[in-house]
């Protein structure tokens, strides 16, 4: 914002320079499966025909994290997985995002004992949580058009 | 050893003491008669008919006494022809019953099923449900439908106060009388009573104010339905998600083991709260009740009011410290101050707290100033050689036993054993009751001494001059194991014995059991009144032995455990009257108390105050110390009759709040001082270490748990109401040294020093049980327990003012001058204006003080 | 041959329409069962149906659900009989739409009605609290508290029928 009053016209520019990334960001955003439990399942199906996500670019839910935008913690999180999660969260190059699918990834739903990590969110930032034991593909996507406004409103002022 | 009678249930032979109810009988080997009005701590009614069992007897042949036999060589059992109900039964020898059969099966089916023909079904509203017998016997034997029609249920009044504290849902009254039956066998309180007859029965109140009883939470305990419900409870919680923690009452010196109900709570800050308090077992202390002081008086532990943050005063402001800056205040202060400084303790600190002010007191030289407040009652020495004996129960006391009650005025100091007392006369043990002034106690019994004020000691004195003179002294202890009788017997020669009755009552009795209090008393008296005690004990022999010995009744929870930790109210005394350059009080409050010491705090250099409240104490310090209450925090309390009790964590903290011992070690350690223990239990680790008689106490050992008659709590929640089943330990009480036969035991003349009374009229304090003190203001459901102040004139004294009852009246005596109505009930001696200590706020005059009374005209 | 019927199979796919459905423009409808999100149910007249009794919370296997429960009086009265919820709240994200809750209710005071969208950005938001969750009162009835006639509302539980 700094440079705007002396360069004039940018200041227009630099608006849609965040909304054409901010575009990019959400039209193209690779998810990383992390399908842990039955959560999971709602996922692939939200991945399917029916649902289709690669209607939003997110064409291909893949086990590489270096190639992912977007984590999606399907299914309770032991406490044996939890180091995983978090190497895996580490590999995906920024920016990154994290949806918390289901009540076992968001709280520990039922499962409140010492094996399953009471959130996943002790141990990557979540952006959205995702209420449903499983969520159902609609809500799933519902989760993701919420991360997706949130990813639009985002400022290059606030980028790392 | 009690008989035993051999009986069947069920065609099994069970061994069960000779004439007990066969309900308990049953209970004893497991077997469940399900009841709803038979209650083992009452008598039996057979009102609702739930326990109806087949019962018969074995037919016994008359000429040789062998049972008859039937041809396959079982016993001929002769039947009554008809169900009978259980608990109006006692068993003997040859009982047969069988409480399972189909004819029983239905019975209990039909019974429930007429129970339930006007029981509303609100279950989910009820505050009951969930630890409901009815509930829970419904579903074991109910029938799981009913032949009646619903809409003819009975509906009746929802809503019924019966007083403030209790409330009465009529439609769920099964009328099993449990409550009226309390209130009338147990307490002798004309309280409650039934009203009309058939469906239009009813519970009322008959008296005024309405349910005029202290123990008036236990009907709601034994209460088999949610018809009595508490005010203080009320839809407070479900009770599936309460978590029990046991714990101990910190207001007198009874230690009830209560059962404090936990939640985590909004109106708490999400912490957790106490939503109620319950009694739990323990048939060596409290039985299955609590006063209504214990049951209601928890809202001090999270009174907005508390003290949250350490404060020191700067310029005449008290400004918010950290603890570190405390700490570092006060120890350089005790540094400084080393040689000359003073530690009150007052009597709801723990064991573990006094132990670590004693420690940090030690660092400050080698024979530190340790005072005990209330400083009214004295005899450490006297109740380590003849306290009570181990495991007295006051509830088996009987015929046998003689209970002598002197100078203390019990249901207002320690209702429980007022009503444990109240009970055994019942039972036929011999009840004196002296005192100077009518008490409740004194309907109990014939025996009762009325005395002048500060005739006490000669009471006891001519007590034991009868006892010599009627040789019933204890040869074998005097010849062998006392220590100065010959001159005790050289002053007590020529002593006139004014109630030759009354010393007859104890003098003829197997046991005795003396309960003393302070009431018109100064702290010298009060050491002659506990010898004197202690002399007529020793040489009738009732010592060191069960049900006998010597109760004091003491001022506060754990009086006895600063006793027993080295803190004494003779110290106290000194304190005040050599006062030190620094105080440093923990959980006391003598400015409000007594006009010396706040007057002695207000010239003191530097005051160290640890409260849970700004009290008239805490206002006058230079550092305060935010103490924890006994629901935040694990402790162990010494109850009168020398038992320690451990306490347990059952509320969320309030602010920044330490428990005592913590805040002591911490300045302690910053005095040089050891590394501050860990936890509680390490302290009780110490005490056990270093205090002999409390050897062997660990937290473990007071956690201990026996299995208990009546059994309570668990599924069958029905025996003995919702009171709580005991896991948090039955307590170790010590032994005295009368206890061991090795050990002499000394007895010495006791003085009667009668004081001088100044004036015509001169003040007593006597003690209330409910008062405006800070442990119990903060519970407003009780303010209107809570009398308005007044004070007690006698009839002719205030004949002579033209005073009547319910004048106002001023009352000046010295420097106290305070407006307050008076009472001319015939309870109080001529000459003697009775003043109930913090019923006002301000300190109560000293004893004795002359004071002068004037009516004020409207 | 196998490649033919391969890409015939592929064909005859290309034929015809999508299943894919458009969601968010476009949603599917649920099945009436569908246990979505919670609503705390009124009366006709308006008094709300919940009288606190926790048994929701106690049926809840994950105890997503926390009920306070405080006593009506006739100056405010919030339902029938003595006793209403003064806190009621459930947390979305513990709830696994089991509809215990709804089985354990004595007075149908609270459903699982139709609506999943159910995302957040902050895991506080997930904690419906009795103001989200309490349906608005039918038309023409007044909101909660009432100011009642003594004696008017003084049963919690609807009077039952008899079973035949």
């Amino acid at each position: 914002m700094g440079i705007t009053p002396k360069l004039g016209e940018l200041g227009v520019v630099t608006t849609r320079l965040e909304d054409a990334i901010n575009w990019g960001r959400t039209r193209a955003m690779w998810p990383m499966l992390f399908g842990l439990a039955c959560c999971a399942i709602e996922m692939m199906s939200a991945q399917a025909a029916n649902y289709d996500m690669s209607r939003f670019g997110m064409e291909l839910m893949r086990p590489s994290p270096r190639q992912s935008d977007l984590m999606i913690v399907a299914g309770r999180v032991t406490r044996k997985m939890a180091p995983v999660l978090r190497q895996l969260y580490d590999q995906m190059p920024e920016p990154k995002w994290v949806v918390s699918m289901g009540d076992c990834a968001s709280c520990g739903g039922i499962f409140n004992n010492y094996a399953i990590v009471q959130g996943v969110d002790e141990i990557v930032p979540v952006d959205v949580y995702v209420a449903g034991c499983p969520p159902r593909p609609e809500q799933l996507i519902h989760g993701i058009m919420m991360l997706h406004e949130r990813i639009k409103h985002d400022r290059i002022s606030d980028w790392a | 050893m009690t008989k035993t009678a051999t009986i069947m249930i069920d065609d099994q032979t069970y061994q069960v003491p000779d004439g007990i109810n066969l309900v308990d009988a049953a209970k004893l080997h497991g077997i469940t008669i399900p009841v709803f009005c038979y209650h083992p701590k009452m008598e039996s009614v057979g009102m609702c008919r739930m326990c109806l069992v087949e019962l018969g007897s074995i037919s016994v042949n008359r000429d040789t006494g062998e049972p008859d036999l039937n041809d396959d060589g079982s016993p001929v059992v002769r039947w009554f022809p008809k169900l009978q109900t259980a608990c109006t039964q006692t068993v003997r020898d040859g009982t047969v019953v069988r409480t399972s059969t189909a004819q029983v099966l239905e019975a209990r089916d039909n019974i429930l099923e007429f129970i339930l023909t006007s029981h509303p079904l609100d279950c989910p509203i009820c505050d009951k449900g969930g630890e409901c017998p009815l509930q829970n016997l419904t579903m074991a034997y109910g029938p799981g439908r009913s032949n009646f029609i619903y809409d003819d249920k009975l509906h009746l009044d929802k809503h019924v106060p019966l007083g403030e504290l209790i409330y009465l849902d009529r439609e769920r009254c099964i009328q099993c009388a449990r409550c009226t039956r309390f209130c009338d066998e147990l307490v002798g309180d004309d309280v409650l009573a039934f009203h009309e007859r058939g469906r239009s029965l009813q519970i009322v109140t008959i008296s005024d104010p309405p349910f005029d009883t202290k123990f008036s939470g236990n009907t709601t305990d034994i209460c088999p339905v949610g018809a009595l419900t508490t005010a203080d409870f009320r839809f407070g919680a479900r009770p599936w998600e309460l978590d029990e923690v046991p714990t101990i009452c910190p207001h007198c010196p009874v230690g009830c083991n209560l059962s404090a109900s936990t939640r985590i709570d909004r109106d708490f800050g999400g912490k957790k709260m106490i939503k109620r308090i319950m009694p739990r077992q323990n048939e060596l202390v409290n039985e299955i009740w609590t006063c209504d002081k214990g049951r209601f008086g928890h809202h001090h532990s999270r009174a907005a009011d508390r003290l949250q943050h350490p404060m020191m005063r700067q310029g005449g402001e008290w400004v918010k410290i950290d603890w570190a800056t405390a700490y570092h205040q006060i120890a350089s202060k005790l540094k400084k101050y080393a040689d000359s400084a003073g530690f009150l303790a007052g009597p709801t600190l723990s064991n573990e707290d006094l132990w670590e002010l004693r420690q940090l007191a030690e660092l400050t030289g080698d024979t530190p100033r340790l005072g005990v407040w209330p400083a009214a009652m004295t005899g450490a020495g006297v109740v380590a050689q003849v306290g009570i004996g181990v495991n007295t129960r006051l509830q088996d006391v009987g015929p046998e036993t003689a209970i002598l009650v002197i100078a203390s005025d019990l249901e207002e100091e320690a209702p429980i054993w007022w009503l444990q007392i109240k009970q055994a006369a019942d039972r036929g043990a011999a009840v004196v009751v002296a005192n100077a002034r009518e008490t409740k106690l004194d309907r109990v019994t014939h025996t009762v001494v009325h005395y002048d004020y500060g005739d006490a000691v000669a009471v006891l004195n001519s007590f034991a001059a009868r006892a010599r003179s009627r040789r019933k002294t204890s040869k074998a202890l005097l010849d062998n194991r006392v220590d100065g009788y010959d001159d005790l017997a050289a002053g007590l020669k020529g002593t006139r014995v004014p109630f030759a009755d009354a010393a007859d009552v104890l003098l003829d009795a197997e046991n005795v059991i003396v309960f003393a209090g302070a009431e018109g008393l100064t702290l010298d008296q009060h050491r002659e009144l506990m010898q004197a005690a202690a002399n007529l004990l020793i040489i009738t022999g009732h010592v060191g032995r069960q049900n006998n010995g010597l109760v004091p009744v003491w001022p506060g929870a754990n009086v006895q455990g600063a006793l027993d930790i080295g803190f004494s109210p003779e110290t106290t005394a000194s304190l005040i009257d050599e006062p030190p350059a620094m105080w440093f009080i923990g959980g006391a409050d003598p400015a409000a108390d007594d006009s010396q010491a706040a007057h002695v705090l207000a010239n003191a250099e530097f005051v160290v105050v640890g409260a849970q409240f700004m009290t008239a104490t805490a206002a006058q310090a230079d550092i305060i110390l935010p103490r924890q209450s006994f629901a935040e925090r694990e402790g162990t309390y010494t109850n009168g009759m020398r038992r320690v009790q451990r306490f347990y964590a059952a509320q969320g903290p309030v602010g920044d709040a330490l428990p005592d011992w913590t805040i002591y070690a911490q300045i302690g350690a910053r005095l040089k001082g050891p590394k501050p223990p860990v936890s509680a239990a390490a302290v009780m680790r110490a005490i056990t270490q270093h205090v002999p008689r409390y050897a062997g106490m660990g937290y473990s050992s007071l956690a201990h748990v026996e299995a208990q008659f009546p059994d309570v709590g668990g599924d069958d929640l029905y025996y003995g109401g919702t009171a709580y089943a005991n896991h948090g330990g039955l307590g170790v009480q010590w032994a005295t040294d009368a206890e061991d036969d090795s050990a002499r035991l000394v007895v010495r003349p006791a003085q009667i020093e009668k004081p001088e009374k100044s004036g015509d009229l001169c003040i007593v304090p006597v003690r209330l049980l409910y008062d405006r003190g800070p442990l119990f203001e903060p519970s407003d459901i009780m303010h209107q327990r809570v009398p308005e102040p007044y004070l007690e004139l006698n009839s002719q004294d205030a004949a002579h003012l033209s005073i009547a009852d319910g004048d106002r009246v001023m009352v000046t005596a010295g420097e106290i001058q305070i407006e307050t109505a008076a009472r001319v009930n015939g309870h109080a001696p001529e000459g003697v204006v009775l003043w109930p200590r913090r019923l006002a706020h301000g300190p109560a005059p000293a004893l004795f003080s002359a004071c002068s009374v004037q009516k004020i005209e409207e | 041959m196998n490649l033919i019927n391969g890409f015939a199979t592929t064909i005859k796919h290309l034929l015809e329409r999508p299943v894919t459905v458009q969601y968010p423009e476009q949603e599917r409808a649920v099945r009436e069962r569908f246990k979505g999100r919670h609503a705390l149910k009124r009366y006709d007249n308006g008094l709300e149906k919940c009288i606190g009794c926790s048994l929701c919370a106690a049926a809840c296997p994950a105890d997503a659900i926390w009920v306070e429960a405080a006593e009506n009086t006739d100056e405010e009265r919030y339902s029938p009989g003595e006793r209403y919820a003064k806190t009621y709240e459930i947390n979305m994200l513990r709830c696994i739409f089991c509809g215990y809750c709804e089985d354990a209710c004595p007075t149908e005071a609270i459903v699982l009605e139709h609506k999943y969208r159910l995302s957040f950005h902050d895991r506080r938001d997930a904690i419906y609290t009795k103001e989200r969750l309490l349906d608005p009162p039918p038309a023409g009835a007044p909101d909660t508290p009432w100011v009642t006639e003594p004696g008017t509302f003084d049963r919690a539980i609807p009077i039952m029928q008899d079973p035949d």
